[in-house]
């Protein structure tokens, strides 16, 4: 932690609006980035970012210095992130699963909801966009992991001070997203193909 | 040799470049030849690749202005709420320097009637006035200037009960229908006319008229949190002015302790005056009337309901 970073946690831990606000700058499209595609959505994503940076100015007092700041917010950022999932997951559990009985139209759209914006449009690779939607159907344990490492390029020991989890549980767990993200893609392919042959 | 599974678990790291030379260099031998392994890693490495181009989205507009205003709002909801922590110590202290002087008070009073049965007792005259100060003591006479001509010639004196130097002896004086013969002078002026007009009671027999006042008073505060604290302050005082109250401000100040974490644009000052508890509701009132939803109030009463601390906060529009 260099002495600049020192002094700003110092004042923002007695309120200082703009020492945080300068403390957060590095960092804030990067919270703003995971929320986003943990989320899949760009009004929750930005509705979750500002809940974390106000959760950290609230709790800065409790940052003990022990990991590097962004480690720290990063952090806050995925529980929050989790949080969400899963409060959604309790909510939503009834008509995802209706959907996906109905059919893979029926499917198809529920994910496109899920994930809007002109984001979406600019990404147009197929094999992107499928990626993009395969996520979503990520547990959230897997989905983490996925979104640290292979779209925010966080490295192993990052992960493992975000996570809190040894960097040996990080490497099994991304192989083991990694293989899952592989899984869905795999079985979108066969029911795509299914319908062509229908 | 490893099994295609062990090669197959290994990818991941492999495509991390996470494996050691050793690892690394079996699995580059083992894909030259292993059809499935190889597909299996390209599998992989197109996904991984697909979401490694996933392009960085902008801040939506207006997302650091936003959090800006969360930010400050939290700052000064924090700062309100730790500015009551001075104020209730000073409440305390306060409450204790009025437990101190009606100490005083009841000293004085067993003073007076034990002066009263050594001294005056055997005079008629004395009787009466004995008994006027059991009033003045009880604080219901306390405007009532008929009776200090009962005593003849003026005797009205008074002996001010300091409440450990707190102002509230100031407030104790005006509310003793604006009499001006106080502290030292009254007491000379009141030994002459001892000597003069009882001669047989010496001037340790004198008669002590105590004035407390009864009507409590109330320690008022107000948080000003405006961007013209010049204008809310002139506001304020012609409240005051239009309800007969005298703003004798205390203290003025925007609270140093804060000033360290404070931006420069803060803009908050603190007035501090007592009032009379009888004015106090049309002052408030008036208050009302002016900031309707920008005056957040917290009232505070003490057990005997003679003290009141008042939080008046004005926020800014």
């Amino acid at each position: 932690m260099n002495y600049c970073e020192k002094e700003l946690i110092g004042k923002a831990k007695q309120g200082d609006v703009e020492a945080f606000e300068k403390l957060i700058e590095g960092c804030q499209k990067k919270v703003f980035n995971i929320a986003f595609r943990m989320l899949g959505n760009f009004d929750d994503a930005s509705e979750l970012s500002q809940e974390v940076f106000l959760k950290a100015y609230k709790s800065i007092k409790n940052f003990k210095g022990d990991s590097l700041f962004n480690t720290w917010i990063y952090k806050v950022t995925t529980n929050a992130c989790l949080d969400e999932i899963r409060k959604r997951k309790n909510k939503k559990v009834v008509s995802l699963d209706e959907d996906i009985e109905i059919g893979g139209n029926e499917m198809k759209r529920q994910i496109k909801d899920d994930s809007p914006g002109p984001e979406l449009t600019a990404e147009d690779n197929e094999l992107k966009r499928a990626v993009k939607d395969s996520i979503n159907m990520l547990s959230e344990e897997y989905r983490t992991v996925i979104v640290l490492r292979d779209i925010q390029g966080f490295s192993y020991e990052e992960i493992s001070g975000i996570i809190k989890c040894p960097e040996g549980t990080v490497k099994s767990r991304i192989n083991r997203a990694r293989q899952a993200l592989k899984k869905i893609l795999q079985q979108k392919k066969e029911l795509i193909n299914e319908e062509y042959v229908k | 040799m490893k099994s295609c599974s062990e090669i197959i678990e290994l990818l991941s790291l492999y495509i991390d470049n996470e494996l050691d030379n050793e690892t690394k260099n079996e699995i580059d031998e083992h894909i030259k030849t292993c059809e499935i392994c190889k597909s299996e890693l390209d599998a992989l490495k197109e996904i991984v690749g697909a979401l490694g181009s996933f392009e960085e989205v902008e801040l939506p507009s207006g997302f650091r202005e936003e959090l800006h205003e969360k930010l400050m709002a939290e700052k000064n909801k924090n700062e309100l709420k730790s500015k009551t922590v001075p104020f209730k110590k000073k409440f305390v202290g306060f409450s204790s320097s009025i437990a101190a002087g009606l100490i005083m008070v009841f000293v004085a009073g067993s003073l007076i009637m034990t002066r009263g049965l050594f001294g005056n007792a055997p005079k008629d005259s004395s009787g009466v006035s004995m008994s006027l100060n059991r009033d003045k003591i009880s604080g219901t006479a306390l405007n009532d200037n008929s009776q200090s001509d009962e005593y003849g010639n003026e005797n009205n004196y008074q002996v001010e009960t300091s409440f450990n130097g707190h102002d509230i002896s100031m407030k104790a004086r005006q509310y003793d229908g604006g009499s001006d013969a106080v502290g030292e002078e009254g007491t000379k002026e009141f030994a002459d006319n001892s000597i003069n007009s009882t001669a047989p009671a010496p001037e340790d027999a004198s008669t002590y008229g105590i004035t407390v006042a009864g009507i409590p008073i109330y320690d008022v505060y107000i948080t000003i949190n405006s961007s013209d604290i010049e204008k809310e302050i002139d506001n304020i005082n012609n409240i005051a002015i239009s309800c007969n109250i005298e703003i004798e401000v205390k203290m003025e100040k925007s609270a140093p302790e804060y000033d360290a974490v404070s931006s420069p644009k803060e803009n908050k000052k603190v007035l501090s005056f007592d009032m009379d508890s009888t004015k106090y509701n049309d002052f408030v009132n008036k208050l009302k009337e002016k900031y309707g939803n920008n005056l957040s109030l917290d009232e505070e009463t003490n057990g005997e309901g003679t003290m009141k601390k008042v939080e008046i906060t004005v926020l800014k529009e």
